[in-house]
């Protein structure tokens, strides 16, 4: 349904037609009978004041006034009635389109590729389009009835106009496109005078923020800065506020110099209208009808039609962020379950001059990095922050492929694997792990969606020491935990923690990582856990990644990561021989700290 | 506090809505009463403007008809004709002018209100924001600033703008017929009771609907939120979650369906009775007119307002009035916010070449069980650098915030020299927070925000950056200290580690006598982190300093080490005789250690 292409205003009306057909349909006929009623009410309010005339001056039944009421009525119901029933009509087509169109926006949204979302600008194009689609759609589509209502109802007087007196209906239709010309002008204009305004109010709301936020509390208070930021929000406030006024200033006189001329208009319709009444051309009754019509008309014009035009730009602009959104690049694969490749039994895993950068910006992540794991030994890799080590991960993962150089699992190149076998393999616990509001058993159950063994759950729950934590709990494995339903529990972070490592203990995958799920915690508590893990996890091929040295030293072999490269890799004792190396140095430098006092005796 | 929230709680809504409207609009006044006299005028004339019309519109039908029939020349109707015109023109001008001014005055109040909420915020304990009530109040108020202009205006137009206008609109059909006043009853009764009905009866299914609103939503961030993202793909849980998702849609919807469908009905249904009333009045009006005790003209006039007495009434009463009851609460709470008593807060100096004293200290968080820091008694010499250890949750950073005097302890005491904590200014303490801000300007703003009142010129920032680890000269600061920092508004984008250097030079560009330095260097990497600690021994030998930090070697240089467990302080000594003594420090410095080993 969602297409690559460019959604154009068009869209607006094929869309609703093809979800929601019945209601779309109701909408315009809707439009149409609404947009029909000032004429209606015209030629109604007209036959009702030469009837009560007539009637008044003795040529005609009393009786007869029923039916021009009848008619009156007809209105009143419609414009009072149908707009309750209306609403009704497009909440189920709101609904429907919750489920359709909104629904695959976000499975959209669910296969891109993972760049957009680790990209800043397409991250905030996501979030522009995705908030509210269906409001955007539906908002787009109901503008553009209002702007046929609009221009219907102003048709349709002018033919009744036209059908009296030719001439003035000429004139009102010369004077007319200039109106409609401002008007759309200044919609347009508002709408750019808008952006400007916006970008300097976020800047100032950023502000306070800092003025505000319960995270800027000790800093706020501690450095005393609320008065300087005050000043620079003031600065900022006054700023735009200058726009602003400006803005409705100009709209104020854009506005209302366009409806009093369209009003001076009207006055000299009416007086165009004069002889004809007076030579009982026109009758009375319609006289005063279409007097009344047209100044609402004007009344109507000089909000309406700006607002629509204010709100089009507005949509179109959203279309072209939809177009851009929907083009966005998916990944294969991305929704598929785990695929089980038979009789898969992990050998090695090679990096061949890996080089890396994050699209959009030109530092290279990784450079010509090369390695080799092999099965049978624990891997660790250490290095700074920022050096490469979680996006050696990411490529692994098939969350990037745009890189150079080849990744082989078992000498047989990565792109050759599909990503859902890939998922089969490889299991994760990333740094910022997810922690699902869903019940304990469902929490740990994601991390082999395959298979369903309640023994294997409480197995690896066992594992990681949370036979304590579900014995408290209410529900026992049924308990929602997290903050989502209203008897859930929460978790401490180290808690949590156990369950995403529970998680992956109860995959099949033949590749364990355990990328820093660890960095909240002190270094006992992490040293405690990598340990916990390698004991029980014997069996499979598990990386860590870590940035605190003493970590590493449990795996069979480090690999140094620095500026993107592999620096060194070896077992802990070979990387300590190397006398000038990095690993060593990095080392030494944190084992001063407990080396100086080896003059101390203890114990 | 708790006694004022029974006493609103046991307000008789109606007496509430109204006084709090009148401290609203008093404080309308006291901020701006210019543009609020102008505002009332130009509301008033509008009114009278929407009357005016409908007058004259009678006036020059009357007299159309009367030429009509030839009773009237061309002059005078031309004249009738001019009337109209000039009349309609006061009104296309007074809707502009309120529309503009309103938006206008809007804006420039809702500075002066957001100003006031900042030096009430400002005067706030740290601590009060740990307190989640408290935190709701903040919020709510907040809120509440945005609001408060709006519920302004509303208060003002229902007495300037529609009172005039119901008031004008009456006296007029009144002197047509009295019976006719009787259809501002009629167009007024289905409104308000639609709206008495909606308010009662709907407000807790919009509540019974929120919990299937928050699972909805909570699993599309499940399939698209960068938290999850990651995981959900490569765990192939996309399905599951689509599943959980569509389920939850279908039962949100019903829910939506259900309730909105029974407003629409009950809005339908009085809506008949508005039509009814309709009928009534047209049929009045033909009466009238064939009794003679109307014109054509006044028939006319009266039919065309009659729409939009009609749509005067809605909007006034199930728009502005219910947003107006639906808001001013918030709104009551920023009132209440900024009229609390603001406590003193310290504004003496700190006592020159002082100790630090602690004497039973404790502090408890507002919905914890236990003190997370339990009677604490401490003696910080003038100068001495003192290092905090012990486990995540010790209470550790606790401490801290109350040696500062970011936090009053809930027992017990923390003085400087002879002058209470919370008695001293905060001018010469300074802090490298473990929970440091990232703020989206200039690397040089980000450093001279912890003392904007001290003169910052570049060199002097280049050396503090220096100092704490920022390459100013690195590719990623492209115009030195000038440049933009944070993704907000198009700066650079930094890594953590980097961060945390900004905010160490933070800490240190403000002259200080006391120094808190809470894990400064946690995001930094090791080599980075062996240099900066040697450094920080240099800065803090003038002060007096308290160095948070989970690996034990790293704080050896200080002159006293504190262990902390559960809140107490459980040894203390320097580093050497910790070493030699069992217990807490040992152990934990020997499972670090044995790293290295």
């Amino acid at each position: 349904m969602l297409n690559s292409r460019d959604y154009t205003i068009f869209d607006l009306i094929v869309t609703p037609f093809r979800i929601i057909p019945v209601q779309t349909l109701a909408a315009i006929l809707y439009m149409l009978l609404d947009a029909l009623m000032p004429a209606y009410q015209t030629l109604v309010i007209a036959y009702f004041i030469n009837t009560a005339t007539e009637i008044f001056n003795g040529r005609a039944d009393y009786s007869l006034i029923v039916k021009p009421i009848a008619l009156i009525m007809g209105y009143v119901i419609v414009t009072h009635l149908f707009p309750s029933l209306m609403q009704i009509v497009d909440l189920t087509g709101r609904n429907k389109l919750n489920v359709t169109l909104k629904k695959e926006i976000v499975l959209k949204r669910a296969r891109l590729e993972y760049k957009h979302i680790e990209n800043n600008d397409t991250w905030e194009l996501i979030h522009r389009v995705c908030g509210d689609p269906v409001g955007y759609f539906m908002n787009g589509f109901n503008n553009i009835l209002s702007g046929m209502n609009l221009l219907i109802g102003t048709a349709s007087l002018l033919v009744i106009v036209m059908s009296s007196t030719f001439i003035t209906g000429i004139v009102i239709v010369l004077v007319a496109v200039p109106l409609f010309y401002i008007a759309i002008k200044t919609g347009r204009e508002n709408y750019a005078m808008g952006l400007d305004a916006h970008r300097i109010r976020r800047k100032y709301n950023d502000l306070a923020d800092i003025l505000t936020n319960r995270d800027y509390a000790e800093e706020r208070t501690l450095f005393g800065y609320s008065s300087a930021i005050t000043d620079k929000y003031d600065k900022l406030y006054k700023e735009s506020y200058t726009i602003e006024k400006q803005i409705q200033i100009r709209t104020f006189v854009n506005l209302k110099s366009g409806s009093m001329i369209a009003l001076l208009i009207g006055i000299v319709i009416v007086g165009l209208l004069l002889p004809p009444l007076n030579q009982g051309e026109l009758s009375i009754g319609l006289f005063i009808s279409l007097v009344t019509a047209i100044f609402s008309l004007v009344q109507r014009m000089s909000w309406q039609l700006s607002d629509t035009m204010q709100q089009h730009a507005r949509i179109k602009e959203y279309l072209k962020d939809f177009s851009e959104f929907a083009k966005l690049s998916e990944k294969e694969d991305a929704e598929a379950v785990p695929v089980k490749v038979d009789g898969f039994i992990f050998h090695s895993l090679e990096f061949k001059n890996v080089g890396f950068q994050y699209p959009g910006t030109d530092r290279s992540i990784l450079k010509n990095c090369s390695f080799r794991m092999v099965h049978g030994k624990t891997y660790a890799f250490v290095g700074e922050n920022g050096a490469g080590k979680t996006t050696i991960i990411k490529l692994l993962t098939g969350m990037y492929d745009d890189y150079e150089g080849e990744i082989f699992i078992n000498d047989k190149n990565l792109r050759e694997y599909s990503f859902a076998e890939l998922k089969g393999f490889i299991a994760v616990v990333f740094q910022n792990f997810s922690k699902y509001a869903l019940t304990v058993k469902d929490n740990i159950r994601l991390g082999n969606i395959l298979k369903h063994d309640e023994e294997d759950i409480r197995k690896s729950i066992s594992e990681m020491n949370l036979n304590g934590m579900i014995q408290g709990l209410e529900f026992g494995l049924d308990t929602y935990v997290g903050k989502m339903k209203e008897n859930s529990v929460d978790l401490s972070g180290g808690q949590w923690q156990r369950l995403a490592i529970a998680r992956l203990l109860y995959s099949d995958s033949a590749i364990h990582i355990l990328d820093e799920p660890t960095a909240a915690l002190d270094p006992i508590e992490e040293s405690k856990l990598y340990e916990l893990f390698s004991r029980i996890n014997t069996d499979r091929f598990t990386i860590f990644i870590t940035h605190r040295l003493g970590a590493a030293r449990i795996s069979d072999e480090i690999l140094v990561v620095s500026e993107g490269r592999i620096a060194e890799q070896g077992s802990h004792e070979q990387l300590m021989g190397y006398p000038s190396g990095m690993y060593q140095k990095m080392f030494a430098s944190q084992r001063s700290w407990y080396e100086a006092e080896s003059k101390v005796h203890y114990g | 506090m708790k006694q004022r929230v029974r006493c609103t709680m046991g307000k008789v809504k109606g007496v509430g809505f109204l006084n709090n409207s009148a401290r609203c609009l008093r404080l309308l006044l006291k901020v701006n009463p210019g543009m609020v006299c102008t505002y009332i005028g130009i509301a008033f004339f509008q009114a009278i403007s929407w009357v005016l019309q409908v007058l004259v519109m009678q006036w020059f039908f009357d007299a159309a008809t009367e030429y009509a029939n030839h009773n009237r020349n061309l002059g005078m109707i031309l004249f009738s004709l001019g009337g109209l015109a000039v009349v309609y023109l006061f009104y296309h001008f007074m809707d502009g002018l309120g529309n503009c001014y309103e938006e206008i005055f809007g804006l420039s109040v809702g500075q002066h209100l957001n100003k006031l909420m900042f030096k009430r915020i400002d005067s706030l304990n740290a601590s009060e924001f740990e307190d989640t009530s408290r935190l709701d109040t903040i919020h709510k108020s907040v809120n509440g600033s945005g609001k408060l202009i709006w519920i302004g205006v509303t208060l003002l137009d229902i007495v300037f703008y529609y009172t005039t206008y119901f008031i004008f609109m009456g006296w007029y059909l009144f002197s047509l017929k009295p019976i006719l006043a009787l259809s501002v009853v009629i167009v007024f009764v289905p409104v308000i009771l639609s709206q008495l009905v909606l308010v009662s009866s709907f407000k807790h299914l919009e509540a019974a609907s929120a919990p299937i609103r928050r699972e909805y939503e909570y699993y599309e961030r499940c399939l698209t939120d960068k938290e999850y993202f990651k995981e959900t793909r490569l765990l192939g849980a996309t399905a599951f979650f689509n599943d959980l998702y569509t389920s939850s849609i279908h039962r949100l919807n019903r829910m939506v369906f259900r309730t909105q469908l029974r407003k629409h009905l009950v809005q339908l249904t009085l809506n008949i009775v508005t039509v009814t009333g309709y009928g009534l009045i047209v049929y009045m009006l033909f009466v009238s007119v064939m009794k003679q005790e109307i014109s054509i003209g006044a028939f006319a006039a009266v039919l065309a307002s009659i729409g939009s007495l009609y749509r005067f009434m809605n909007k006034l009463i199930s728009e502005r009035i219910a947003w107006a009851t639906e808001n001013i609460g918030s709104t009551e709470n920023y009132l209440d916010f900024i009229d609390e008593p603001i406590q003193d807060t310290g504004s003496m100096p700190m006592p020159a070449e002082s100790d630090i004293e602690l004497r039973g200290v404790s502090f408890k968080y507002p919905v914890a069980t236990s003190n997370a820091v339990d009677r604490v008694d401490l003696i910080i010499p003038y100068k001495q650098t003192v290092a905090l250890v012990g486990e995540n949750g010790s209470g550790k950073t606790t401490l801290c915030r109350m040696i500062m005097g970011l936090y009053p302890p809930t027992e017990g005491e923390v003085r400087y020299g002879k002058v209470q904590a919370s008695q001293v200014s905060y001018d010469r303490t300074s802090a490298i927070f473990q929970k440091y801000r990232e703020y989206n300007t200039t690397l040089k703003e980000n450093v001279r925000i912890s003392q904007m009142q001290k003169k910052a010129e570049d060199a002097a920032i280049s050396s503090v950056c220096e100092e704490a680890g920022v390459l100013i000269s690195s590719e990623v600061y492209t115009e030195g200290i000038h440049t933009m920092l944070g993704r907000e508004f198009g700066g650079t984008d930094l890594s953590g580690g980097q961060w945390q250097r900004i905010a160490i030079a933070r800490g240190l560009f403000r002259d200080s006598d006391l120094i808190i330095l809470d894990e400064p260097t946690a995001a930094i990497d090791p080599l980075e982190e062996t240099r900066l600690y040697n450094d920080f021994s240099t800065i803090c030998q003038d002060k007096t300093a308290v160095i948070v930090s989970h690996r034990l070697g790293s704080v050896k240089l200080a002159d006293r080490i504190i262990v902390m467990k559960e809140g107490r302080i459980v040894q203390e000594g320097t580093h050497d005789e910790l070493i030699g003594t069992e217990g807490e420090y040992q152990r934990m410095y020997e499972s670090q250690r044995k790293w290295y080993a």
